[in-house]
């Protein structure tokens, strides 16, 4: 007697259960421990395939005609210019070099979208969760326009992989200050897979996949992010104290004084013709 | 992986758990812990956040009896371990839809429903009446002449693509997104990229401040009308570098930059998408405390348009004046007969460019 109303309880309970259980649009145990910060491992440096050395040692796929655009810029940098690097006068990374984290980033899931709070001129990137479809067309961005899936590769019962896809970039972008360029038209599409580490939770990895038709082939890199225990941000303003100043395609500097100067040796001042 | 720790009860899995104990399952489930801690999320609803989860001690739920038969023949569940599944289910559904429901919905897009003065009450420019002292109603009066007289904003660090920092990042020239969670209330403010946390979690204030110009926020959010659920969320914001204007007119904020922001940020009592800001200024450029509301208007479809103040950036200070960059590369004056900017660090013929 006492198991058939145990029985009439437990159903009761299911059947209350269920409809609240449905109305919580985030049960966050399905979820994978992405929220804190996250930043470069000790000893990896700017360069965006951490595995490999910086500069031509990264051997990007690029196709002849942007691997001759990326030595004419390593000319120019190593003679005192940016090269093709256009961050010098804070114009934003855009994807996929924003995953270089060189500052920390913050990780935010919610239920539609999860934010990626990147300290380093303060990006921001939203990946949309919500089962939306991609727009026709939209404004292009530095960012792009993130959509995402979360999937559960293991069967395990929960999420472990957040995958997305980005599109609708502009630019100038490269890969890193050594700027190997990405492609002019900007068509870039860049495929993420975002996990935990199955060892240690604390260790995030981004296989990031950039199809662009500067390359050769799909260029795949794997990057790895450790979360930050006591979380200390900092504020990263590009412009204040930047020195650097582009007066039509040529790159100056502002002395301590705030007088113009060359930023290269033989430099030509700018042309004042239109000043009397 | 059985742990030996605490259970957190889900609500979405309690259902699941009575199943498996009807199915006569030995042993409870366990489910990860983050770090020992209990994680309640409650919610800013909309498309929800979270829900409650609670940290059940293990010693509370009695392991499953050995199975025995029951008249049926077959093993009969544990009827302590289904009891208090019931009860934590009751208990669990009652509590995560409570949290769900304590925070007002600040989620989507925010755009200001007033003009970029300050004060939206007021004219701009010398009409908002800042209460300046008389230090600094003399420096707001030499760039109001500036522009007057040339259009230059050597005194508006903006032009020059620094943020505007707090007050003026509330001013809201771009929407604003809120995002709630427990500890921390982010506000990306889409013009310049700014980000403020605002730190919910009951931290005191630290010795030392690292400054910024968006400064560091700490709040609470309050029960003002006794409902059961929050509705105000206030906010205290220290630890400032400037320089930082009020808004685009120059109105100074004191160079010693201990200004002090307090801010009550809630609903409209009648419209769901109308956000106040009421926002003090405790500044030493002031005679007194200003007070003003800032207004903000939620969208109803958000679509966010990345906002780039360095990209075609025309406007260069050299040497302490304003020039142009023309769109075919050319420096050019901002005012009639101002001077080009000096050359002395370039190689002159005859010279080494330092002469």
């Amino acid at each position: 007697m006492l198991y058939r109303t145990t029985i009439g309880a437990i159903a009761s309970v299911l059947v209350v259960c269920a409809p609240l259980a449905g109305a919580f649009a985030f049960d966050d145990s399905k979820y994978p421990d992405f929220n804190g910060q996250w930043m470069r491992p000790p000893g990896v440096g700017n360069q965006y395939d951490p595995s490999k050395p910086k500069d031509r040692g990264q051997h990007v796929p690029l196709t002849p005609e942007y691997q001759a655009r990326f030595e004419a810029g390593l000319k120019d940098q190593e003679a005192g210019g940016q090269g093709n690097d256009p961050t010098y006068v804070c114009i934003p990374d855009g994807m996929p070099r924003a995953m270089n984290v060189i500052f920390p980033m913050e990780i935010v899931v919610t239920p539609k979208t999860t934010y990626m709070m990147i300290e380093y001129l303060t990006q921001l990137r939203r990946i949309y969760t919500d089962g939306r479809k991609w727009p026709e067309e939209f404004e292009p961005s530095f960012m792009g326009y993130s959509i995402g899936n979360w999937t559960d590769p293991d069967a395990s019962g929960r999420y472990q992989t957040l995958e997305v896809e980005t599109r609708f970039l502009k630019g100038p972008r490269t890969f890193d200050p050594s700027g190997a360029p990405l492609a002019d038209d900007n068509q870039t599409v860049v495929k993420e897979r975002l996990f935990l580490d199955k060892s240690n939770p604390d260790i995030l990895h981004d296989e990031i996949t950039t199809i662009d038709h500067a390359l050769t082939r799909p260029y795949v890199v794997m990057k790895t992010f450790v979360r930050g225990k006591d979380p200390v941000w900092v504020e990263s303003d590009c412009a204040e104290g930047n020195q650097h100043l582009r007066i039509g395609k040529e790159s100056y500097m502002l002395s301590a004084d705030g007088y113009l100067m060359p930023a290269k040796k033989g430099q030509k001042p700018p042309d004042l013709k239109y000043f009397k | 992986m059985r742990r030996e720790g605490p259970i957190i009860v889900c609500p979405g899995q309690a259902a699941n758990w009575a199943r498996s104990l009807l199915r006569a399952k030995s042993g409870l489930p366990d489910f990860a812990t983050k770090r020992g801690r209990s994680r309640i999320y409650p919610t800013s609803t909309g498309g929800g956040l979270g829900r409650g989860v609670v940290v059940v001690p293990r010693s509370l739920v009695a392991p499953p009896s050995p199975p025995h038969k029951g008249a049926g023949g077959g093993p009969r569940p544990a009827l302590s371990s289904i009891a208090l599944v019931i009860a934590a289910a009751l208990l669990l559904s009652s509590t995560a839809s409570a949290q769900e429901s304590k925070y007002p919905n600040l989620r989507g897009q925010w755009e200001r429903s007033g003009p970029v003065a300050w004060d939206t009450k007021k004219p701009p420019g010398r009409g908002q009446q800042a209460p300046l002292n008389a230090e600094y109603q003399t420096r707001y009066d030499a760039s109001l002449a500036e522009e007057a007289k040339s259009g230059g904003q050597t005194y508006n660090p903006q032009v020059r693509c620094v943020p505007p920092g707090m007050p003026r990042a509330m001013i809201g020239y771009e929407p604003i997104e809120i995002l709630v969670t427990p500890d921390i209330t982010y506000m990306r403010l889409h013009f310049m990229g700014e980000f403020r946390r605002i730190y919910t979690d009951g931290r005191d204030w630290p010795a030392h401040l690292a400054p910024t110009y968006i400064g560091t926020s700490i709040g609470h959010w309050i029960d003002t009308a006794g409902s059961g659920r929050y509705d105000t969320l206030e906010v205290e914001t220290r630890g400032f570098k400037g320089p930082r204007l009020i808004e685009n007119t120059g109105i100074p904020l004191h160079l010693d930059n201990q200004t002090i922001i307090k801010e009550r940020i809630h609903l409209d009592a009648t419209d769901a998408n109308l956000l106040h800001d009421d926002v003090t200024l405790i500044d030493d450029a002031f005679t007194r405390p200003w007070t003003v509301t800032r207004d903000f208007r939620r969208r109803p479809q958000a679509v966010w348009i990345e906002y780039l103040c360095s990209e075609n950036n025309n406007l260069v200070i050299i040497g302490g004046e304003s020039y142009f960059v023309r769109e075919d590369g050319y420096l050019m004056p901002m005012g009639k007969g101002q001077r080009p900017p000096d050359l002395r660090n370039f190689a002159q013929p005859g010279t080494t460019g330092r002469e």
